[in-house]
């Protein structure tokens, strides 16, 4: 059996510690910080070199610090719901810690939160952010799947137009233009096309090596390297998406997983079960994707951030500001949306060859049943797990844990050998 | 749907049997030929569906109806109010409408929708369903994206009724509605005044929901003519803010208790008049289904698509023009929004000298005592100064 830590993930951690210390730095000295949801265009922030941080960024670096208890409970001190899109709501309640506690010497005050009106409340966070004042809240609209795209992921590279269609393409590109004015007037900056161009041209590259690397992990038995190990190669890129930092970082990845398939390196050799998380990272509990390994030799192979990083976000066009919003107009659809997701879903398992999936159902996300259910009708038996992502009040770990140990035994076939 | 002519005085009781079976007495419309369209959620024009040559029908949870199955495909984690819509779409008990146009008003509508939809692709039985994906962000952009979207749901509606709307249907679709609306707000006059209850209020405000226009505003001017002379209550006066109240239940006990509900801040009640166009903005269709679009996209604030400081201030100066003594913020079980918004909600209350009290996470068959205890400092405050 053989844990390896990859060299990409090591120069990731550190490159993003240093990052994150002179951002600290750069707002103390006035200059402007966003803070940004995942689904929210992070392009046009990178081509006018504003820094940012992603919301579910900081709120996994939170959980992981084991602070968003904490966090949750300063919510609920000033009469929120602290039982609320605690993904979204974390990062709020951090910042009202001392900052003393906060991690990596905490969040500065964002002079803008930027955000797309999810569900029902996600837009109450960022209100909460505007309070003090000084931090803007500019708000994208979530527009709704009006069709389905069963098969999405061989159409939006290029077919973006008919896959979401215009008038959700036109909402977003607008949204785009108005997020640029209201930049360029806050910050003094000037927006240049030809920047978001070049930016554009690096996200799609660095989707491309990720594709690359995604492939080869499918295709090769054992697995090489776990789910544990990709996250923070993909995912510190991920959020630094056109830069070349990020593009060679995707390059670094597919090249370090390529020398390990040569050398035949495996998790567990004797691989007996190749698994599927499906949902967001458990951020309060990273070991959870190694814990079966030697007792069951039962490897998480996949989970969405490597997949959704080949497969959901290079787009290719003439108008950068529309192809942007291609990117971000359906980014939920895919994951979740029935009609969308679960194809997606049994075509990775499928290629990954997985034995059975854990399916991690969070109560903001649609369409868990449609999900499940296809992938059991492809003869792959799902075990559903409801917990909230970054809250480790949701679950009861050992619990959890035990859960996942009778679904290998009974559904999977793969007992634990004890070793 | 007609009710018939409603008798001197026999208004709200017409209202109220409408209450108790609208389904039932929408079914018949359509048995008899005439297209009945339901609707989920607060964002689906009703001129529309009017304009078509239908009959529209909102669509509400009724007991006993969550099934398990509507469960197991919606998840537990959703308004249960869902779960009742849903089970009674499986179970067949909506067969006979046209179609069900279901908003984008809060989550649980759209989930709804998406579950709808994946089962129409297997089961031919269902009606056939639409998204109407009206958005509130109070900019152009979004402004044109919901007047794309009425358009796509008036052309569906061409389809389901098999009758195109005119400029002619329309015009007289939203007069006809704007007239209705203005006799729903001398009904909330009454109401400010204790002479109408607030059981009877969503009562009104139902019928609206599930009667050709015409029809709901003979019912509805009825009421007002009946209400106007009988004696005013003198009851404590509360205020509801938070979860829509599809049913009269929870009011009914409020009532019980001893209370008068004076308004709410729901689009089951007085949240509805927020929506308002006018019938002459355009002499074509294109721009009256405009100007519908803007009538849309201005309603509110909602809970789950407004700001926090947006609703908490349309809440508060709604609970000071009702003359109201104290506000009850009632949430759901997984009807969140309201909880977001009740600390600045209660901040401003507090400000205008009015008390509050959040009554949160409430299961759907809500226990009196609970509430009783909630309520129970302001009654004995508000009753200690009587005679």
């Amino acid at each position: 059996m053989t844990r390896r830590r990859l060299t990409s993930a090591q120069r990731a951690s550190a490159y993003q510690k240093q990052w994150f210390a002179g951002l600290r730095e750069a707002a103390a000295e006035g200059q402007p910080l966003a803070l940004v949801n995942a689904d929210a265009p992070q392009e046009i922030l990178r081509a006018m070199d504003i820094p940012y941080v992603v919301n579910q960024w900081w709120a996994s670096v939170v959980s992981a610090k084991r602070m968003a208890d904490r966090s949750l409970d300063a919510l609920r001190e000033r009469g929120f719901p602290d039982y609320s899109r605690q993904y979204d709501a974390i990062a709020f309640g951090a910042a009202q810690l001392p900052p003393d506690e906060a991690p990596w010497g905490g969040l500065p005050t964002p002079d803008f939160v930027i955000a797309e009106t999810s569900g029902d409340s996600a837009r109450k966070v960022f209100d909460l952010w505007a309070e003090n004042g000084h931090t803007e809240f500019f708000a994208f609209e979530r527009t709704s799947a009006v069709k389905v795209a069963p098969r999405w992921w061989e159409l939006v590279p290029r077919e973006w137009e008919d896959v979401f269609g215009t008038e959700r393409l036109d909402l977003m590109t607008a949204e785009n233009w108005e997020l640029v004015g209201l930049l360029e007037r806050r910050t003094g900056r000037k927006f240049e096309i030809e920047r978001l161009v070049r930016v554009m041209e690096l996200v799609n590259e660095q989707a491309e090596w990720n594709r690359r690397t995604r492939d080869l992990l499918a295709a090769t038995r054992p697995a090489p390297i776990g789910v544990h190990d990709i996250i923070n190669s993909v995912m510190i890129p991920q959020w630094h998406r056109g830069t070349e930092w990020a593009r060679d970082a995707a390059k670094t990845l597919y090249h370090e997983v390529r020398d390990a398939v040569d050398r035949g390196e495996a998790v567990s050799p004797g691989e007996k079960a190749r698994l599927m998380w499906i949902g967001r990272g458990l951020w309060f509990d990273m070991d959870i994707y190694s814990r079966f390994e030697r007792e069951f030799e039962a490897v998480f192979v996949w989970s969405m951030y490597l997949a959704i990083a080949a497969d959901g976000y290079a787009r290719y066009g003439d108008d950068p500001m529309r192809t942007l919003a291609a990117r971000f107009a359906g980014m939920t659809d895919q994951l979740y949306t029935p009609g969308w997701a679960e194809g997606w879903y049994v075509k990775e398992a499928l290629t990954h060859g997985v034995d059975g999936v854990v399916h991690l159902v969070a109560d903001d996300v649609p369409g868990a049943h449609f999900t499940t259910e296809a992938l059991e009708a492809a003869g792959i038996p799902v075990l559903e797990v409801h917990a909230n992502n970054a809250d480790p009040r949701s679950t009861d770990p050992a619990a959890f844990s035990a859960a996942i140990g009778d679904f290998l035994g009974t559904r999977v076939g793969a007992p634990a050998s004890g070793g | 749907m007609s009710t018939g002519p409603v008798n001197p005085g026999e208004a709200l009781g017409a209202a109220a049997d409408l209450y108790t079976s609208r389904v039932e007495r929408a079914r018949e419309e359509a048995a008899a030929g005439r297209a009945v369209v339901g609707f989920v959620g607060a964002d689906v024009p009703r001129e529309l569906i009017a304009a078509a040559g239908a009959v529209p029908l909102r669509l509400h949870s009724r007991p006993g109806s969550a099934s398990a199955e509507a469960k197991d495909l919606l998840g537990e984690a959703i308004d249960p109010v869902a779960h009742s819509i849903l089970g009674q779409i499986l179970a067949g008990e909506l067969d006979f409408l046209a179609g069900i146009a279901f908003s984008r008003d809060c989550s649980a509508s759209l989930q709804q929708f998406y579950v709808a939809r994946q089962l129409a692709f297997g089961r031919e039985s269902l009606p056939p369903v639409h998204l109407v994906d009206l958005l509130h962000l109070h900019r152009d952009s979004t402004l044109q994206y919901d007047r794309s979207e009425v358009r796509r749901f008036a052309e569906t509606l061409g389809r389901w009724t098999g009758r195109e709307i005119s400029v002619e249907s329309l015009r007289e679709s939203m007069l006809a509605y704007r007239e209705l609306g203005k006799r729903l707000q001398e009904a909330q006059r009454l109401r400010h005044g204790g002479r109408l209850s607030g059981s009877a209020s969503l009562h009104l405000f139902a019928a609206a929901e599930s009667l050709p226009p015409q029809d709901a505003f003979a019912l509805v001017d009825a009421a007002v003519r009946d209400s106007s002379d009988v004696s005013a209550s003198d009851s404590p006066r509360i205020f509801f803010s938070g979860s829509g109240q599809d049913t009269d239940v929870l009011y009914t006990a409020l009532e019980a208790l001893g209370t008068h509900v004076v308004g709410e801040d729901h689009d089951w009640g007085q949240l509805r008049l927020t929506v308002t166009c006018d019938p002459n903005a355009s002499d074509d269709l294109e721009g009256l289904l405009a100007e519908l679009s803007r009538a849309y996209h201005l309603g509110g604030p909602a809970a789950p698509t407004s700001a926090m400081g947006e609703r908490a201030r349309w809440t508060v100066d709604q609970a000071c023009l009702a003359g109201t003594e104290f506000v009850l913020c009632y949430t759901r079980v997984f009807d969140d929004a309201p909880a977001w918004d009740y600390p600045l909600q209660r901040e401003l209350l507090a400000a205008a000298d009015i008390p509050s009290v959040l009554l949160n996470r409430q299961p759907v068959e809500f226990a009196l005592p609970d509430i009783h205890r909630a309520l129970a400092p302001f009654l004995e405050l508000t009753t200690a100064g009587q005679p």
